[in-house]
C-alpha cells in the first residue's frame, strides 16, 4: 500500500462560470496533520466536498488509496463548523447514529468516546442543552464512532470562543494522534494551522490552487513556550506574508 | 421617553387584560343602557259614561250609544343607544346564551353541545384529509425543485381562494351533503399546509443531510431518520396555524343543508334576529380555536421533548 492516503491531482472545479479550484494537486500521506489556509471563497471548502464525495471535479481525479472518490466516501469523515448535530436526539445517541445507520448497536464503544472526549455525564443531554464547545466535542466524537480513515475538518473551531478553541485544539491534537488519524483541516487562523498543522498548505485567492506548502516540524505538544519561540513567530511570518497577498488579490476581485 | 424592548411583569399583563376585557363588558352594559329619555304620545279611545241617544237613518228607530272620546297621553320612556334585537344587555344575552346548551322540552333543536361536536368533527376530518395528503406532498417537494416548479403555479393560484369562494362550485358538484362541507374545508386548508411543509423542509439545514450520508445514512434511513424529524418542528407549527384556518373555513362549510353546527347555527340566528346566538356562535369559534391550539402544544412538547428543555447546568 502506499503512503498516500488522500490524492488530488488536477483538480479543477467550477460552478457556472466560476471556478472554485484550478488544476490543484496535493497528496496526503497516512497519518499527516495537513492544514489548509488562505483566504474566503478560495475553494478550500469545496476541495473538503470533493474528498468527502459530495461533488465531482470538473477535470482532474480525487483518489482515496489509489482509488477514485466516485460517491459519498464515509472513511472520510467530515466535521462541520456549525456541528451538524441531530438536535432530536440525545448525545449518547447523536455518537451512535453512523454505527446505528449499519445496525450495530455498540453501547461499549459509545461510552469509549463519551470518556475520550471528556463529556460522560452529558450522554442523555440533548444537544441544544450544550455548549458551543461540548456540541463541537460530540460532533467529533460522531464522526470517530465510525473509525473514518480521514478527518475532513471544516473550521470545525472558528464559532468558538479563544478560550474553548484552544482546548480543543490540544484535545483535537491528542486524538488524532492517539488514534492515528489522518486529518486535513481547515481553518482562517494562522496560529490555529501552527498549534495543529504537521504541514501548512497556503491556497491562493480564486481560483484556488496549492500556492505554498510550508513543513511544520515545531516540537510536540505545542505548548506556551513553543508558541513564543523563534521558530514559531518565523514560520507566522512566512505565513501570514504568504496569505497577505492572496487576501489582498481577493479583495481586488 | 422610549424603551424598547419594553416588557411588563405577567401579574401586570393579567390586570392589563382583564381591564381590556372589563373594559369591552362595560362599553356593552353602557349602549344597552335605557339612557335617551324620548317622550312619546298614547292615544287612547275611553268611554265617558255618558249615554247619548241617536237615530238610526234607515230604519227611525232611536239607539242608546256609550259616548266616548280619545285621550292622548304623553309617555316619558327611556331608550338605549342600542337596543334589541340589535344587542340585548349584557345579562338578558347571558341568560338566551346559556339557553342554548339545553333542549328545550319537546323540541328537538339542536343544543350548543351538538353545534360543537358537529363542527368539531367537521373541521378535524376535513383537517385530517388535507394533512395526510398535503405533509407527504409538501415534502416530495421540497426535496424535488423539478416537482415543486410544477405544482407551484397551481398552488399559487389556489391560496389566495378564501373557503368561502368554494361554496358554489362545492354545491354544484356535490350537492350540500357532508361530502360538501368536507370539501370546502379541504380546499380551504390544503394550500397553506402544503406551503408550510414545503418551507419546513427546504428550511432543513444543508449540512444535516451531508453529515448524515457522510455517516453513511442511505436515501430510505435519511428520510425517515434525518429529513422527516428535522423538518417535524416548522411542520407542526405550521399545522398549528392551519387548524386555525381551518376553523375559519366552518362559517363558509355550514353556509347552507344542516342545522347543526357552529355556523348553521349562526346563520339560522342570524335569520331570526337572535343576536345572543349569533354571538355564542362566534365565541364557540374562538374558544374552540384556543383549546385545539393549547391541545397541539402539549401534543408538541410531547412529541418535540428536545425543543422544551432547560439549559444544561
Amino acid at each position: 500500500m502506499s503512503d498516500i492516503i488522500l490524492s488530488a491531482q488536477n483538480v479543477t472545479k467550477s460552478f457556472g462560470d466560476v471556478v472554485a479550484l484550478d488544476r490543484l494537486t496535493l497528496d496526503v500521506t497516512r497519518g499527516e496533520f495537513i492544514v489548509l489556509v488562505g483566504a474566503s471563497g478560495c475553494g478550500k471548502s469545496t476541495l473538503l466536498n470533493l474528498f468527502a464525495g459530495f461533488d465531482a471535479p470538473t477535470e482532474g481525479r480525487v483518489e482515496l488509496d489509489g482509488r477514485p472518490i466516485t460517491g459519498v466516501e464515509p472513511r472520510c469523515g467530515m466535521v462541520f463548523q456549525n456541528y451538524a448535530l441531530f438536535d432530536w436526539l440525545t448525545v449518547a445517541r447523536n455518537i451512535g447514529f453512523g454505527p446505528r445507520m449499519r445496525g450495530i448497536d455498540d453501547a461499549g464503544r459509545i461510552t469509549d468516546l463519551l470518556r475520550l472526549i471528556g463529556i460522560e455525564d452529558f450522554a442523555d443531554h440533548y444537544p441544544r442543552q450544550l455548549s458551543g464547545g461540548m456540541k463541537q466535542r460530540v460532533a467529533l466524537a460522531r464522526t470517530l464512532a465510525n473509525d473514518p480513515d480521514v478527518l475532513l475538518c471544516d473550521e470545525p473551531f472558528a464559532a468558538l470562543d479563544a478560550m474553548t478553541r484552544q482546548v480543543l485544539q490540544g484535545e483535537l491534537s491528542r486524538i488524532v494522534e492517539t488514534a492515528g488519524k489522518t486529518c486535513l483541516f481547515i481553518t482562517h487562523s494562522i496560529d490555529e494551522a501552527l498549534l495543529l498543522a504537521d504541514r501548512i498548505v497556503v491556497l491562493s485567492a480564486r481560483p484556488g490552487r496549492v500556492k505554498t506548502t510550508l513543513e511544520n516540524d515545531l516540537p510536540r505538544p505545542r505548548t506556551a513556550d513553543v508558541q513564543l519561540s523563534e521558530g514559531y513567530l518565523d514560520r507566522k511570518r512566512a505565513i501570514w506574508e504568504s496569505v497577505q497577498e492572496e487576501v489582498l488579490a481577493s479583495m481586488r476581485g | 421617553m422610549f424603551r424598547f424592548p419594553r416588557t411588563i411583569s405577567p401579574r401586570r399583563r393579567l390586570i392589563c387584560g382583564c381591564l381590556g376585557v372589563l373594559g369591552v363588558l362595560v362599553a356593552w352594559w353602557f349602549l344597552t343602557l335605557p339612557l335617551i329619555p324620548q317622550s312619546s304620545e298614547r292615544r287612547e279611545v275611553v268611554e265617558t259614561g255618558e249615554v247619548e241617544l241617536r237615530t238610526n237613518p234607515v230604519t227611525g228607530e232611536s239607539i242608546e250609544v256609550k259616548k266616548r272620546e280619545t285621550v292622548v297621553t304623553v309617555v316619558e320612556i327611556h331608550r338605549a343607544l342600542v337596543r334589541p334585537p340589535a344587542l340585548d344587555t349584557p345579562g338578558n344575552t347571558f341568560r338566551s346564551a346559556m339557553k342554548l346548551f339545553r333542549r328545550e322540552p319537546g323540541s328537538n333543536d339542536p343544543t350548543l353541545w351538538d353545534h360543537l361536536l358537529k363542527s368539531t368533527l367537521r373541521i378535524l376530518l376535513g383537517f385530517a384529509l388535507s394533512t395526510v395528503i398535503a405533509v407527504p406532498l409538501g415534502i416530495m417537494m421540497g426535496l424535488f425543485p423539478h416537482l415543486r416548479a410544477a405544482v407551484m403555479p397551481i398552488i399559487s393560484f389556489l391560496r389566495p381562494l378564501p373557503s368561502i369562494a368554494w361554496v358554489p362550485l362545492a354545491m354544484i358538484w356535490l350537492g350540500v351533503d357532508e361530502v360538501q362541507k368536507l370539501a370546502i374545508i379541504f380546499m380551504g386548508t390544503f394550500a397553506a399546509a402544503l406551503i408550510y411543509t414545503i418551507e419546513a423542509t427546504i428550511k432543513v439545514e444543508p449540512d444535516l443531510i451531508k453529515a448524515a450520508q457522510n455517516l453513511g445514512c442511505s436515501d430510505r434511513q435519511l428520510l425517515w431518520r434525518v429529513l422527516l424529524p428535522a423538518a417535524l418542528p416548522n411542520i407542526l407549527s405550521g399545522l398549528k396555524v392551519v387548524m386555525a384556518i381551518g376553523w375559519t373555513c366552518v362559517i363558509s362549510a355550514e353556509i347552507v343543508g344542516t342545522r347543526e353546527g357552529l355556523g348553521a347555527l349562526i346563520w339560522l340566528s342570524q335569520e331570526t334576529s337572535n343576536t345572543a346566538a349569533v354571538l355564542v356562535g362566534m365565541a364557540g369559534i374562538s374558544g374552540i380555536v384556543l383549546l385545539l391550539d393549547l391541545l397541539i402544544t402539549r401534543v408538541e412538547r410531547w412529541v418535540l421533548p428536545y425543543l422544551h428543555l432547560e439549559e444544561a447546568r
